[in-house]
Order: C-alpha cells, then structure tokens, then sequence
C-alpha cells in the first residue's frame, strides 16, 4: 500500500514540476497541429484516426454512441456537443468540421462567431474515403499520419478487390445482394452502398430494379427480386418500434428461401469513411462464403 | 317519380355491396409490382403446383395484399360505425371518433405500449393499449362536453384532448430512444395499412368484431334516444347502462383498429353524413350502412394511396384528411347558426 501512496506522490510531484513545462511544450506541438472539433458523426470518424486525442475537444453526440459511431471507444473523455454555438465556444476550436447536411444555421452562427467551418463532402465511393482521409488530415496539420492510414487502407482495398482483376470471366453472372434495414430501408446507385457491394463481386438489387440514392425499398419489390444475399444492418437495440417490427414480418421470413441472410453491424455502414473497408472486406467474405455455399 | 327515401333504401344496399366486392377486388390488385392475381390465386388453390414466381405472387398476394385490403375492410367499419353511434349517443352531427380525440387517444395507447416493450408480453397487449387509450378519450369528453353539451363544447374538448394525445405521442417516441421516431410519430398521427400482416389482422379482429356486435345491437336504443332521453326511458331503456355499453364498445373497436393502423381521420365523421338522408334519419338504421360505407371510403383512400405514390408512402389519413377536411368545412358552414 505504502509503496502505491510514494509512487503516486512522486507522479504527482513530478507531474507538477513539469507542468509549465509540459504545457509550453504542447504550444509549441500545436503550432503545426489544430485544436479541432466535430459537429458531425462521419467528421468525428476521420478526426478520431486522424487527430491526437488531446487537440480534439469535441465530437458530435452520437460519436460516442456504439450504435451509430464504429471508433466509439476513442470518443470516451472527449466533450460532445450537438453543435450549438454555446456548447463550442468555451472549448475554444481552432477548427470545426461539420457535415455536408448538417443544420445550415449552425454553420452560419459559428462562422458569425468568427469560427472556421470546414463541411467535408459527402463521401459517395471508395475512392472519396483516402481523398477525404487526404483533405482532413491536411486541414488539421497531420499530413503523415494521413498518409500512413491512407497507404494502409489502399493495400487492404487492393486486396479485397483483387479478384476484379483475375476473375472477370465471372462476370457473367453475379449473385445479388439487397441491403434492408428498419422501415426496409436500402441503399442504391450513386451511394457508397451500391459502390462496395459492386466491389465485392455482388450486383445491387436495389439498383438493378432503377432506384438511385438511399431509400425504401417494398416488401413486394424484396420478394421480387428473390437476393442471393440479404444483408440487414444489426442494430441490437430499437427492437420496441414499427420500423424494426417491420423486418418480422411473415412475407419476409417466409418469402425468400433461397435467400442467404447476413448482418453487419450498422456503425460500419453509418458513414462512408475508413469503416468502409471494414464492410468491404466483411462482403468479400460473405461473396466468398456464397460461392462455396452457392455451387454445391 | 323521383327518389324517394324508400326507393334509395333499397337501392343503397346492392349499391353499397357491389362498392365493396369492387374497391376490394381494385385494391389487392394495386402495389409496387404488378401481380397476375388469377396465377397467383390459382397457385395458392392448388397448393403449391407452378414457378417460382407464381409462388412470390401468391405470397404476395396472401401476405401483403390481402392483410392491407382486410384491415380496410375491417377499420373503415369499424370508424364508420363508432362515429355513428357517437352521433347518436351525443345526438351530435360533429362527433366522430377522429374529431373528438378518441383516435388520437387509442393511437397514444398503443404507441405506449409499442415503444416500452409491453406489446411482447401478451399477445393482444397492443389492442389493449389501444383500448385503454380510447376509454380514456371518451371519459374525457363526457367530463368536458356532457350529453347535453352544446356542439361548441364538444369540438372545444375535442380540440383539446387532440392536442394533448398527438403531443403525448411526439413525447413517448422521443423517450423511447428511437432512431425512426419522426417517421413513427408520422405513422401514428396519420395512419397507415401498409406492411401489416394477417397475424397482425387476427390479434385485432376480435376486439373489432365485440365492439361492433354490441354497438349494432344498441340501434333500438339509440331511436329511442333520438326522441329525447326521458322518452327513452319511458320506453323502458336504461340510459346510464346503455351508455355505458356504447362508450366501451366504442372504445373496444376504435382502440383495436387504430392500435394496428394509426388514426386515419374524417372517415367516423363524414360516413354517417352521407348516408342519414338515406335511412330516414334513423339512427338505429344508421349503424350498419355506416359500417359498409366506412369500408367503402376506407377501401378508395387506399387505392388512391397506390395509385398516388408507389414508393413515397403517402400516409392513408393524408388522403383521408384531404376529403374530409373540407367536408367538414362546409359542415360548419352549413351549421353555423346553430353552432353559436
């Protein structure tokens, strides 16, 4: 016990010499790294691989939610705000970013309070993920570190994607995939979705049929289309509402037998960001497991 | 000879019948995608002899279809007759379940016990919600407006007790920590057939069928009542229990329906309307037509819905509320020396 007591004493003191020190040192590292903050759940993705954990001082609400925000165990100790001007101003950004769709009069308020505002773009493909990675990393002064995740996250791409180039006599026929989620909710052409299904090895379903961008998608049209490979995005809470009760329904349990059912969990598709790998690599996988399984 | 009253009373039924037969049969042929229904059908019949995709018609046709055009069937009666007999028991031509707030009342009910998990427990906890949720409404409107209220007191209270269960409503869903509680408070406030199931049809058949059976039996009350309430009472009716009766009915069927559609307005109010000059004013006679009419309405608005938008969901009370808003515009109009 004693032993514990000195050692925290010591800690303690030496931590108090160095105070000054420390802090004049941590000026000096943040002359070419931001203080930076997220108004934004996707924002708070690229900033939490991005940033040292200490020149952020706030994320989004949600960033911390495990549900929405796939790196949610970085966001504990970190402010969240929602975005409102009060809640920003005594932690003092150098720099926010905020969402291509996020509350516009938000925006305009913290940049009247003489705030620097960066909305990031929407991220539609996987090519935009290592150029956003690229653009933030820039904006907040982390260029190398920028440059190591995207190097890393383009040799995972190359070899999740690598069958593109070997086995294009499959084209022919591919199996396809639908994404369905609460309220039978999907997502098609001209969204990262669509982009990393294709990637795969899959056709979108969804897209097929002519739909474009995220929206729903009808029980009738699902059983139309009979999927190879259903993907539901696992949410474990929010059983207690219409929307989830909808994905019981008896049409869609018993109306699709020939169809391969397969979750991924929903804070890997909530934004289009690095976690776009992750799901890219967790469909390959399932491609993979549908060919073995398919063709028996 | 012109219409007389007789005349259109027997021509109202075949009339009103054949409506039925025809709106339902339009209905189940209406969706997203187009369903050969004789193929499907026939697939169905023969137990499972045909493709494949004669099998995803037939499921089509038996779990999507069918389930939406019975619930039509079974809530547009089911108002069309509770707004008749509020009518009668308030001897008010503005009472409808929708105006007075019993819809929006049983919808709280059922939201309630939906987004806190009740509805898991039993399996007719979700009725349950939805009665309750109604027999508080109707209380509330004896309370505020009384039997012998004047129009004004009851459209004041109903204004009143709408407001407070469609902000209840809002509130609930926001503390359920919902993701899709803006859609859901459009759902309930608005109502909607889509995407239910037979299962879901037979939890809350019962409780209509009950609520239905009682408030058709209480027709010879209710032409009593129409003469004033001590001539009822001369006539040998007990009025306290008769009331009692046609306020839990009310209450049993409306909660039942709108726990599995949402509160679909206008249908309760405006029914009754159309078809009183039709029964000579009778309003034991009223009941049942206003059940068939209800199913009728109910049947077009959903057909409308199809047609209107495939893929936007427009809500069923949208279209519902779109007709019968202005009815009940020219209603007051048309009331409105009497209303002051």
């Amino acid at each position: 016990m004693s032993v514990f007591n000195l050692k925290q004493v010591i800690v303690l003191i030496t931590c108090l010499l160095c105070f000054p020190f420390s802090s004049l040192a941590a000026a000096k590292k943040t002359d070419d790294a931001l203080k930076v903050a997220s108004i934004n759940l996707c924002a708070d993705q690229f900033l939490m691989l991005l940033a040292d954990k200490k020149n952020i001082v706030a994320l989004s609400d949600l960033a911390a939610d495990k549900e929405y925000s796939y790196l949610w165990q970085r966001a504990v100790g970190i402010p969240l705000t929602h975005g409102d001007a009060e809640q920003l101003l005594p932690l003092k950004p150098e720099l926010i970013v905020a969402g291509r769709y996020d509350d516009i009069h938000k925006v305009h308020l913290l940049r009247a309070f003489g705030y620097n505002v960066e909305i990031i773009p929407l991220v539609e493909n996987l090519a935009q993920v290592t150029a956003t990675l690229e653009h933030i990393a820039m904006l907040i002064g982390e260029e190398d570190k920028g440059l190591a995740l995207i190097q890393d996250l383009n040799k995972r791409i190359q070899l999740a994607t690598s069958h593109l180039q070997n086995d294009s006599s499959n084209a022919a026929k591919k199996p396809v995939a639908v994404i369905y989620a609460a309220n039978g909710f999907t997502h098609a052409a001209g969204t990262i979705h669509d982009d990393l299904i294709r990637l795969a090895g899959f056709e979108n379903g969804a897209t097929q049929l002519g739909m474009t961008g995220h929206g729903n998608l009808s029980l009738e049209q699902l059983l139309m289309i009979q999927p190879d490979v259903l993907i539901m995005e696992d949410s474990s809470n929010n059983k207690n509402s219409n929307a989830q009760v909808f994905l019981q329904h008896p049409a869609l349990t018993r109306g699709l037998p020939n169809t391969q059912v397969v979750n991924i969990p929903a804070n890997l598709w909530m934004c289009g960001g690095p976690s776009s790998v992750d799901v890219l690599e967790h469909l390959r996988l399932i491609y993979q497991d549908f060919q073995v399984k398919g063709h028996k | 000879m012109g219409f007389t009253s007789a005349n259109i009373q027997y021509l109202i039924w075949p009339a009103m019948l054949i409506l039925l037969a025809l709106f339902f049969f339009i209905d189940i042929q209406l969706g997203p995608i187009a369903v050969p229904l004789g193929q499907a059908i026939s697939y169905g019949l023969s137990s499972g002899s045909g493709t494949e995709t004669d099998a995803v018609h037939w499921l089509i046709f038996s779990e999507i279809r069918l389930p939406r055009a019975l619930l039509a069937v079974l809530v547009g009666f089911v108002l069309g007759c509770a707004g008749a007999s509020l009518q009668g028991l308030l001897r008010n031509p503005l009472a409808g379940p929708g105006l007075v707030g019993v819809t929006n009342c049983a919808a709280l009910g059922a939201v309630c016990t939906l987004y806190f998990g009740w509805a898991g427990l039993v399996w007719f906890a979700l009725p349950l919600g939805g009665i309750i949720g109604a027999c508080i409404s109707v209380l509330l409107i004896f309370l505020l407006a009384g039997r012998q209220g004047s129009v004004l007191n009851l459209i004041l209270a109903g204004v009143a007790i709408n407001a407070v269960a469609s902000s209840f409503i809002a509130l609930a869903l926001n503390f359920s920590d919902n993701p899709y509680a803006m859609n859901e408070i459009v759902y309930w406030l608005l109502g909607s057939l889509s995407n239910r199931s037979l299962n879901d049809v037979a939890i809350v058949a019962p409780f209509m069928f009950v609520g239905v059976a009682i408030l058709l039996s209480r027709g010879a009350y209710l032409d009593a009542l129409s003469l004033g309430e001590d001539t009822a009472q001369t006539l040998g009716f007990n009025p306290v229990l008769e009331r009692t009766f046609i306020v839990l009915a009310v209450a049993m069927s409306v909660g039942a329906a709108v726990s599995i559609s949402g509160s679909i307005g206008f249908i309760g109010l405006v029914v009754p309307h159309l078809f009183r000059p039709m029964v000579d004013y009778q309003p034991g006679k009223l009941l049942l037509i206003s059940g068939v009419g209800g199913s009728v309405l109910l049947l077009l608005a959903d057909i409308c819905v199809q047609l209107i938008s495939v893929n936007q969901e427009l809500k069923l009370g949208v279209v519902t509320s779109l007709v019968g808003g202005p009815f009940f515009l020219w209603m007051i109009y048309r009331m409105r020396n009497e209303i002051q």
